[in-house]
């Protein structure tokens, strides 16, 4: 018998009676009144103090817990810059030149896949040997979304170009849109699935073990991305006694800009 | 690393005496992983529904754990049509050959490795040593413990037990670092220097897997220095290690282990890196390589089979006070702490037959349990097996079996207390002695003249 | 706060019988100012946890019975120890008397967690005039949720800490670590003798840290095992059971 049929057996003998999944919509719904709350605590504290005394009764949080205030772009900033990524706010991408001139002219390899800035940038070589990115100083992706629970950036292969590129450059910086912002984990894979799904698909999450297990049409479409990752911040380390480094294999620093509309 | 770094036969009593010969160091030690800990708590805090994510996260495995045999098939099938190669290992000896296949095949004998608990566990580089293959460890604590010839000592922070001096004198030996810095940020920067170089150089690349996605073949990795993705991307040759209970059946499930993970690890609100592996890049090659190793066993097992919906956060042992004051060491094994004291006597009870004693049963581990294994539970249920199977010393055997008929025979309780106190009071020499454990650094309780069951009859007629 | 009509059995705790009986006598004494009728039925011995702790818990079918047939017909059973009541509440069975068995299990009660929750004491006619530290016990916190544990995200109380504040002149103190193990653990505190007496120093010096001058706690056995590491370090610092203060009038 083969490894896989025996392990397969030793599982199927082993494993207890079928139990169902558990219905994720209670604990999405908890983190959408997480985020409600911190918005109306952050549009409380910003309203003139005769109103502020009429506030939302919904705003209450429990007294045990120390849960996040204000709006999803003011979440996203002071998340992301407490873990030491830097975020700028423009109203067009050309205000970027500037700043890419800087690294330029600190000797930098500027790579870009931003036609908006092919000017002052060196195009991705898409397709090339991945070693030859060792000397790129700074790299500017466009990303999918944030997430203003944690700070990261979801971003695709084909945003990367080549997907050593945002790990490999010295320097990273992400572009997204302020709209392009989700208040947790849970919008975050709504939207991914959302992005990535089949043409025919089914959008309910299986209940039953045959609904789980039964291969049907696969909800995520078998072109989507080979490869995405949530970045937040710049590479880190505490291995040595807790210490926090930025820049521990990879970018020393990296920088969003949150293009407003 | 090797099974022989530990002296044979030592106990986790023994090791975490040695350990506590230095008392500053265990301070500092204990004083570190409580602020680890520390930050755990402000970031559940952050989030307000935290104890419904937990048990949403939980009821996820225990239903991953009932189809696992399913959700095994059907990630082998979509991984497949991915384009990635599927392997399977029913024990450590099969992964480290499956491994090294892999090597040979390809004509190498030299390969970067980003943090994978499981190689630890199947001690696969010791395999790699053997057949002439050079691993570097790239996580640089596990790169620190590499170059001491350790192995870690805590599974996200493998040398929370070095102090910096020793890493900068480790460094200066092996990097040639200035003798005497000991600068965290120099000796990070010199440790990216080095290691660059080897991610350039090497074209195969192993990492672990943090959860693996049933439904569409992808697997996710999780690091903060990025030496996962840097070795995965620059490699020709992607190893994936994994276990077999690290499966999810659905995407959106990440959403809930992403909140939970880094929170209940390290305190930050998620890792650098949440990296999602579907498919290999063109002209490279993934492997996938699927791990038993004991796992199958313990999914029988009623008591034990929660055990497997570990995620490896480590909340567990930067909680635990017996861990932080005894060292990762101490527990002799790869996977220390609360939660290696249930997974180890699965391996080999005679081996491990002490880590279930290595607890006060104080039931923090499983409050912190991102998926809320019912840790102290089942080291409570790993005693009763192991004594039941005979790996219990025969003189505490002897001792607890004398305890316990004077306790089931309440004259001879009676008797028994009034003869000791009675000893106690005229003859202190007899228990005030180093022979007895307790008297080495503590003092005994006075003696009283009555038990309360003598004072009850005498004033309670 | 009325315990007329109920009739209660002490449970008393083997090296609390054999070591602290003061601790027992205030017990008993509390309970029956609170009007509850207490009985001790003599032939009990131990909970058998120190038996089952240490992987022998098929050995103790001999202490269960002796538990069982003690404690038959009564009310609820009380005892001034989180941890047997835990161990009798999760362990406790017999072959002979499954029913009777089952039934002390649903009705034993550790004493805070009896005063608060069946007697609803809201005021007491004591008087301690000194800084407390409360040691937490694990498993009458951990296991009976005599308070809240810090590594949850929920509400905060305290059963022995509501009773202590309603002492005249008690101050309690304040610690770094509210809720960590000190370390005694049963056979733990032999068998692991090293780690057993660091965890027990730390707890100890975080209350002196703070300026208790007495350190009180639901669990005589986590108290014994601070008691002989003050004693050896000639701390005048004194460990006191809360049945001691909650009976301490002035």
């Amino acid at each position: 018998m083969s490894s896989r049929d025996k392990i397969l057996n030793a599982v199927r003998k082993a494993q207890p009676a079928f139990r169902p999944l558990p219905d994720l919509s209670p604990l999405v719904a908890a983190a959408n009144a997480t985020a409600a709350n911190a918005t109306a605590t952050a549009a409380t504290a910003s309203a003139p103090p005769a109103t502020a005394s009429a506030a939302p009764a919904t705003a209450s949080a429990p007294p045990f817990a120390n849960p996040p205030v204000g709006s999803t772009l003011e979440r996203f900033t002071r998340t992301l810059e407490a873990i030491g990524g830097k975020v700028h706010t423009i109203f067009h991408l050309q205000e970027m030149i500037s700043w890419v001139l800087e690294h330029r002219a600190r000797g930098q390899r500027v790579l870009s896949s931003l036609p908006e800035l092919s000017a002052v940038t060196e195009a991705i070589p898409v397709g090339s040997d991945p070693h030859d990115l060792e000397n790129v100083g700074l790299a500017i992706l466009r990303g999918h979304f944030g997430v203003a629970e944690n700070g990261a950036i979801w971003i695709t292969e084909d945003q990367m170009g080549i997907r050593a590129l945002p790990f490999i450059t010295e320097h990273l910086a992400l572009v997204i849109s302020t709209t392009d912002l989700v208040d947790h984990m849970h919008a975050a894979y709504q939207r991914i699935n959302k992005a990535e799904q089949s043409p025919t698909t089914r959008q309910q999450s299986p209940t039953t073990r045959e609904e789980a297990t039964t291969p049907t049409e696969p909800r995520i479409a078998q072109t989507a991305s080979g490869f995405g990752t949530f970045i937040a911040g710049p590479s880190k380390t505490a291995d040595i006694e807790q210490s926090l480094v930025l820049g521990a294999h990879g970018p020393m620093g990296m920088s969003v800009f949150l293009l407003q509309d | 690393m090797s099974e022989s770094f530990w002296a044979p036969g030592a106990t986790h009593a023994e090791l975490a005496e040695a350990f506590n010969q230095n008392e500053a160091r265990v301070n500092w030690h204990d004083e570190t992983l409580w602020w680890v800990r520390q930050k755990r708590d402000r970031m559940a805090r952050s989030v307000p529904e935290w104890e419904l994510l937990r048990e949403t996260a939980s009821q996820i495995k225990e239903q991953v754990l009932s189809s696992l045999s399913e959700y095994l098939e059907q990630f082998e099938a979509q991984a497949t049509l991915n384009g990635v190669q599927v392997h399977w290992a029913t024990d450590a000896d099969e992964h480290n050959r499956i491994v090294h296949g892999i090597l040979k095949e390809h004509g190498v004998d030299r390969m970067v490795k980003s943090k994978s608990m499981l190689t630890e566990e199947c001690h696969l580089n010791e395999y790699l040593k053997e057949q002439g293959i050079d691993v570097v460890d790239t996580d640089l604590g596990e790169r620190i413990v590499q170059l001491a010839g350790e192995p870690p000592s805590h599974i996200v922070l493998p040398c929370i037990h070095w102090k910096k001096e020793e890493i900068g004198e480790l460094f200066h030996q092996h990097l040639g670092t200035p003798k005497g810095n000991a600068d965290p940020p120099f000796l990070t920067h010199a440790a990216r220097l080095a290691l660059r170089k080897e991610f350039l150089a090497r074209r195969v690349a192993i990492t672990g897997v943090n959860f693996a996605i049933a439904e569409t073949g992808e697997f996710v990795v999780c690091t903060n220095e990025g030496n996962a993705d840097m070795g995965a991307h620059l490699s020709d040759v992607h190893i994936a290690c994994m276990g077999i209970e690290k499966l999810l059946p659905l995407r959106e499930h990440l959403g809930v282990f992403l909140r939970l993970l880094t929170r209940s690890a390290t305190g930050q609100p998620i890792t650098t890196y949440s990296s999602h592996f579907r498919k290999p890049r063109p002209g490279q090659q993934m492997h996938i390589v699927l791990v038993d190793n004991g796992r199958s066993q313990q999914l029988s097992s009623d008591d034990f089979r929660g055990s497997l919906k570990c995620i490896r956060c480590a909340a567990c042992m930067n909680t635990c006070p017996v861990y932080r004051r005894s060292g990762g060491h101490s527990y002799h094994t790869a996977i220390a702490g609360p939660i290696g004291s249930i997974l180890a006597p699965n391996l080999d009870r005679k081996q491990y037959a002490d880590l279930p004693f290595a607890s006060t049963l104080c039931g923090s581990c499983s409050n912190v349990c991102p998926v809320k294994i019912d840790i102290h539970v089942q080291l409570y249920k790993w005693r009763q097996v192991l004594v039941k199977d005979g790996y219990v010393a025969v003189g505490k055997k002897l001792s607890i079996e004398a305890m316990n008929y004077t306790l089931s025979h309440p004259g001879l309780y009676r008797f028994g207390g009034k003869v000791g106190r009675w000893f106690m009071r005229t003859m202190p020499w007899l228990v005030n002695n180093r022979l007895n454990p307790w008297y080495k650094q503590r003092d005994m309780p006075t003696p009283t003249k009555q038990s309360f069951g003598e004072w009850y009859k005498a004033n309670r007629p | 706060m009325k315990g007329g009509n109920l009739k209660v059995g002490l449970f008393v705790p083997c090296y609390v019988d054999q070591f602290y009986p003061q601790v027992a006598i205030a017990t008993l004494q509390l309970l029956e100012k609170l009007g509850v009728e207490v009985v001790y039925p003599p032939t009990q011995t131990c909970c058998g946890q120190p038996m089952a702790n240490s992987g022998f818990a098929h050995l103790t079918g001999g202490c269960n019975e002796l538990v069982t047939r003690a404690f038959l017909g009564l009310d609820y059973i009380v005892c001034p120890s989180g941890s047997c009541t835990l161990h009798l509440k999760e362990h406790l069975h017999s072959d002979t008397l499954p029913s009777a068995a089952d039934h002390i299990r649903g009705r034993i009660y550790e004493l805070t967690e009896f005063l608060v929750d069946v007697l609803h004491v809201e005021k007491l006619d004591a008087y301690f005039p000194h800084k407390v530290g409360v040691h937490q016990s694990c498993h009458g916190q951990r296991g009976l949720h005599l308070s809240q544990m810090t590594e949850l995200v929920a509400p905060v109380f305290s059963k022995p800490g509501k009773l202590l504040n309603m002492v005249e002149g008690l101050e309690l103190v304040e610690l770094d670590r509210t809720d960590e193990c000190c370390g005694f653990g049963g056979t733990f505190c032999v068998a692991e003798e090293a780690v057993s007496v660091k965890m027990g120093k730390d707890r100890v010096a975080d209350h002196l840290k703070h300026g208790a001058t007495y350190i009180t706690g639901a669990d005589m056995s986590c108290l014994m095992h601070m008691e002989g590491i003050l004693r050896r370090a000639r701390s005048p610092v004194q460990v006191k059971h809360i049945a001691e203060i909650l009976n301490q009038a002035r």
